[in-house]
């Protein structure tokens, strides 16, 4: 949809749609790159320090090396580790059939997932919850066809647990998505929620009442209340630091530039040049995700590099704005009212014509 | 056969990262790793309590089953393998057993700090016992295991070389003398 205020679709310019003039600055963003991440949380903590976040809870979630659980008030990047029973990199070029899901054996999902619903937060609200089942693990077709052969595996090799070698951890800093068509923004009733001239969406402390509509509006589950004054917070892309010139303290503190600061332009043609890198390495399963400007919200200021299918980062495989289906929806209630209209005036009519009889 | 090593958000024995709120709430309490084989045999869950016991004492830490930690097969044996951390100590905003507490007062002699951290052990299911019942414990154990103060003390020097007798009697300032001596 194009012009002023559209609700859903591709949009090349948030910012002049939501009024600035033409001189306003270029869209910026993150660009995520998951495969470099090495897991450090450093952009947790640059984050915290620089928007002076509160502690976030002292819970041993039991997620890996993940204590962080999901991102909240008081979590503005959250970094996953995702374990999973496969090769590194390059060491297993793009083998087909990824497991999807969680991570482990049948016998340390049965191990852990029971315990993961007792845990702060059940576990932290990753994908991890659907753990497959001893069965569903068991019945999971090998990739590798046993031809028969009588030396199948190389002699001492395979015997049993101490054969379990394969292994990987994907991990990702996740963070607000700064949507093109963002919900929050279209559902807040105070103006808390607004675009600034570099299209992003922050949250104004001192306007927010605390209403909740942004929470259950957000495709992504991103922002949250903070427990104790009850207001809205979530990653602001650093807009004070952006004023003066500099990149966000995450994307700053990054060490291996797995976050990446910039135009979101440029920062989507060096997407597209990553992806066909890691592919042409034979890393089939790269993928991004929020780089489509044709998705349900319209394409995120915030995207990824994944290895692996969205939900097992604990991401939504396909987000849709609130406002998509605004349109029709109102168009239908403006017939049901209509309507009902009609048969009110049609009663009266009714009842006139009877008492004259 | 336990060891241990460290974690990406703390520093040494976290006397100074367990001060800080940020660093401490991404790993804010001691656990031990172990694979699902162990906690199975052992009855261990996890996240619940337990406590891992050497022949020096018992430290209490919460149970993490992964399959990062797969068993040995040596000698045709199965080895079990676990490891902790050792940034946890009595004060901080998060605080825990001292798992260097498990390891002997060694010093390697190349480098001068203290020797390559493995020991054998056991993993226990539930916190361990306090006070009298801790050193009650951990004597019962050491009589069962026949360990004393002389198990595993060799003193080896290299042969021919000069070195200092034991001879703190004689010698109070512990001054070296060599050859007269």
């Amino acid at each position: 949809m194009k012009g002023r205020n559209s609700l859903s679709g591709p949009l090349a310019d948030p910012a002049g749609d939501a009024g600035y003039t033409v001189d306003h600055p270029d869209r910026v963003g993150f660009f995520t790159d998951t495969s470099v991440c090495i897991g450090c949380k450093a952009c947790e903590v640059a984050c915290k320090t620089w928007n002076a976040v509160p502690e976030d809870g002292l819970d041993l979630l039991g997620m890996s090396f993940d204590n962080t659980g999901s991102l909240g008030a008081n979590s503005w990047r959250h970094v996953a580790f995702i374990e999973q029973p496969r090769s590194t990199g390059r060491q297993d070029p793009g083998l087909a059939g990824l497991p999807t899901g969680a991570s482990g054996s049948g016998l340390s999902a049965e191990a852990v997932e029971p315990m993961l619903r007792h845990a702060p937060r059940g576990g932290g609200e990753l994908g991890t919850q659907a753990l497959p089942t001893a069965q569903e693990t068991a019945t999971r077709v090998s990739p590798v066809e046993n031809l028969g052969m009588p030396a199948f595996t190389r002699p001492g090799d395979g015997h049993g647990e101490e054969g379990r070698t394969s292994f990987r951890w994907l991990m990702a800093s996740d963070v607000c998505k700064h949507c093109t068509h963002a919900a929050c923004l279209d559902v807040c009733p105070t103006g808390a929620l607004f675009r600034t001239e570099f299209s992003t969406v922050v949250v104004q402390q001192d306007i927010c009442n605390g209403c909740g509509y942004c929470v259950s509006a957000c495709p992504y589950g991103v922002i949250d209340r903070r427990p104790h004054d009850g207001r809205a917070q979530k990653c602001t892309l650093c807009y004070d630091r952006l004023h003066d010139g500099m990149e966000p303290a995450c994307a700053q503190a990054c060490p291996t530039q797995s976050i990446q600061f910039g135009k979101l332009d440029e920062l989507r043609e060096r997407a597209d040049q990553r992806l066909a890198q890691l592919q042409d390495l034979g890393v089939t399963e790269a993928r991004l995700y929020g780089r489509d400007p044709d998705d349900g919200v319209g394409g995120d200021g915030a995207f990824f590099l994944l290895l692996d299918e969205p939900e097992v980062y604990g991401l939504p495989p396909d987000p849709v704005v609130v406002t998509r289906d605004a349109k029709a929806m109102w168009k239908k209630v403006g017939q049901a009212a209509a309507a009902f209209a009609l048969a009110g005036i049609g009663a009266f009519v009714s009842t006139a014509v009877g008492g004259r009889r | 056969m336990l060891t241990t090593a460290r974690l990406t958000e703390h520093h040494t024995a976290g006397g100074m990262s367990r001060q800080l709120p940020y660093l401490s709430e991404l790993q804010p309490e001691l656990f031990v790793e172990v694979s699902p084989e162990l906690a199975r045999m052992r009855g261990l869950t996890h996240l619940g309590e337990c406590h891992v016991v050497t022949s020096r004492t018992a430290v209490q830490a919460r149970v993490m089953v992964t399959d990062r930690m797969a068993p040995l097969r040596i000698d045709g044996n199965v080895v079990h393998q676990v490891w902790m951390p050792y940034h946890w100590g009595g004060n901080g905003v998060v605080t825990g057993d001292v798992v260097n507490d498990l390891f002997g007062v060694v010093a390697d002699p190349n480098v001068f700090i203290q020797e390559s951290k493995v020991a054998t052990c056991d993993v226990r299911p539930g916190p361990r016992p306090r006070g009298p019942q801790l050193t009650a414990m951990i004597s019962e154990l050491r009589t069962r295991a026949g360990i004393t103060i002389e198990t595993g003390t060799v003193l080896s020097t290299a042969e021919g070389s000069p070195h200092p007798a034991h001879l703190e009697e004689s010698n109070p300032k512990g001054s070296y003398s060599g050859e007269q001596s």
